[in-house]
C-alpha cells in the first residue's frame, strides 16, 4: 500500500474511533453499552485490514444495533459505516465540509456554461453524516439526537 | 415519462422493498403470524427468517445498483442509436446506413468506458469518472471475485444521484436533441 493510501486508511480508522467514543458517551445515560470487536475488511486499494465493529447492547445485554465499517474508499465520501438494526439499516458516510461537488460543463458552440452544485445539501462541517434516502440529497450530521432517532428507525428501540 | 424518471421508478421500488423487509421483520419478531399466512416464512424457524430478511435487506442495496446500471446503460445505447439514425436519415448514403446498422447491432458489445467517454463532450469528465466507478462497483457486485477486494464502495443513493445527473445532462443538452425520445 502506498503512503497516500495508508494515510486515507489511517484517517478512516481514526474517524471511526472518534465516532465510537462519542457514541458510547451519548448512549451510556440511556443504559445502553457498547462492545467493540475486530473485523477484517478487504478493499482493492488497501488489501485486508482490521477495523472495529461496534455493537450497541441494552440493559439485558441484547443487541439493539451494530455499526459495521464498510470501507475507507467510497465514491463521494471518505469512508462508510452501516448502522444495522433488527429491522433496517442506514448508511453513514464521512464527508468533508461542503461535501463532494458535482460539476457540470455544458458547451454549445463557443459558449461554455459551467455550474457546480453540492452532491449533498447540509454539510457545514467535516464529520459523519446520514444521507437521507427519501429526500433528494439531504445530509444530516450524526449527533446524539440523530443517533437516537436512527436507532429507533432501524430497531424500533424506544428511548 | 422523462428518462430520469425511469431511474426514479427503480429508486421508489427499492425504497418500497426496504420498507417491506422492515414490516416482515416486525411481524416475525412480534409473532404476528396471521400476517405471515401463505408465505414461506410460516414454516421456517424465526431465527432463520430473521437471518433471511437481514441478508435480503443487504442484498437489496447491491441489486438496486445492478438495476440502476442496467437501465442507465440501456439509455446510453438508445441515445447513440437514435443519433446514428438521425445522421443516417438526414444525410442518406449507403455508407451512413452501414454505420447506423453497425451501431444498432453492435453497440451492446462496445466497451462501456468508451461509450461513457463519448459523452464527455456534454457531461463533465468528473461525472463520467464517477459513472465509471459505479460501473466498476457494479461489476464487482455482479461477479464477486473472492480473491479481489472491493473497489471503491458506492452507496445506492450516490449511484442514483450520479446516474440521474448524467441522464439529466444529456436530456437537457441543446446539442443532443436528436438523442432524445420524442413522444
Amino acid at each position: 500500500m502506498n503512503e497516500q493510501r495508508r494515510m486515507i486508511l489511517e484517517k478512516f480508522l481514526k474517524n471511526i474511533g472518534e465516532l465510537y467514543d462519542n457514541i458510547s458517551s451519548w448512549l451510556s445515560p440511556y443504559g445502553l453499552n457498547t462492545l467493540s470487536e475486530k473485523i477484517k475488511i478487504t478493499e482493492e486499494a488497501s488489501g485486508t485490514y482490521n477495523a472495529n465493529k461496534l455493537t450497541i447492547l441494552d440493559e439485558k445485554k441484547e443487541t439493539v444495533a451494530s455499526i459495521m465499517p464498510v470501507g475507507a474508499w467510497v465514491i463521494g465520501a471518505n469512508g462508510r459505516l452501516d448502522l444495522i438494526g433488527k429491522y433496517d439499516k442506514v448508511i453513514i458516510v464521512n464527508l468533508e465540509k461542503g461535501g463532494p461537488a458535482l460539476s457540470t460543463t455544458v458547451t454549445v458552440g463557443d459558449h461554455q456554461e459551467a455550474s457546480t452544485r453540492q452532491f449533498y445539501k447540509g454539510i457545514e462541517k467535516t464529520g459523519w453524516y446520514w444521507i437521507e434516502d427519501r429526500r433528494r440529497g439531504k445530509a444530516h450530521l450524526l449527533d446524539k439526537d440523530l443517533l437516537l432517532e436512527l436507532l429507533s428507525e432501524v430497531s424500533d428501540y424506544e428511548f | 415519462m422523462s428518462s430520469s424518471n425511469i431511474l426514479h421508478d427503480i429508486w421508489q421500488s427499492y425504497q418500497a422493498t426496504v420498507d417491506c423487509f422492515k414490516i416482515a421483520g416486525r411481524s416475525v419478531n412480534r409473532e404476528e403470524y396471521h400476517l405471515l399466512s401463505r408465505t414461506n416464512f410460516l414454516s421456517t424457524p424465526p431465527e432463520r427468517v430473521d437471518e433471511l430478511i437481514r441478508k435480503s435487506r443487504s442484498d437489496a442495496d447491491d441489486y438496486v445498483i445492478l438495476s440502476l446500471w442496467a437501465v442507465f446503460e440501456r439509455k446510453l445505447f438508445e441515445y447513440l442509436q437514435r443519433i446514428s439514425k438521425k445522421i443516417s436519415e438526414s444525410n442518406e448514403s449507403d455508407f451512413n446506413k452501414k454505420v447506423q446498422n453497425k451501431i444498432e447491432n453492435e453497440i451492446e458489445y462496445w466497451k462501456l468506458d468508451a461509450i461513457l467517454d463519448l459523452f464527455k463532450v456534454v457531461v463533465s469528465p468528473e461525472l463520467i469518472g464517477n459513472a465509471k466507478q459505479v460501473k466498476r462497483y457494479r461489476d464487482w457486485v455482479a461477479h464477486r471475485n473472492p480473491n479481489k477486494g472491493a473497489p471503491a464502495n458506492v452507496p445506492p443513493k450516490t449511484a442514483y444521484e450520479i446516474l440521474s445527473n448524467i441522464i439529466e445532462c444529456i436530456e437537457r443538452h441543446p446539442e443532443l436533441e436528436d438523442a432524445r425520445e420524442t413522444a
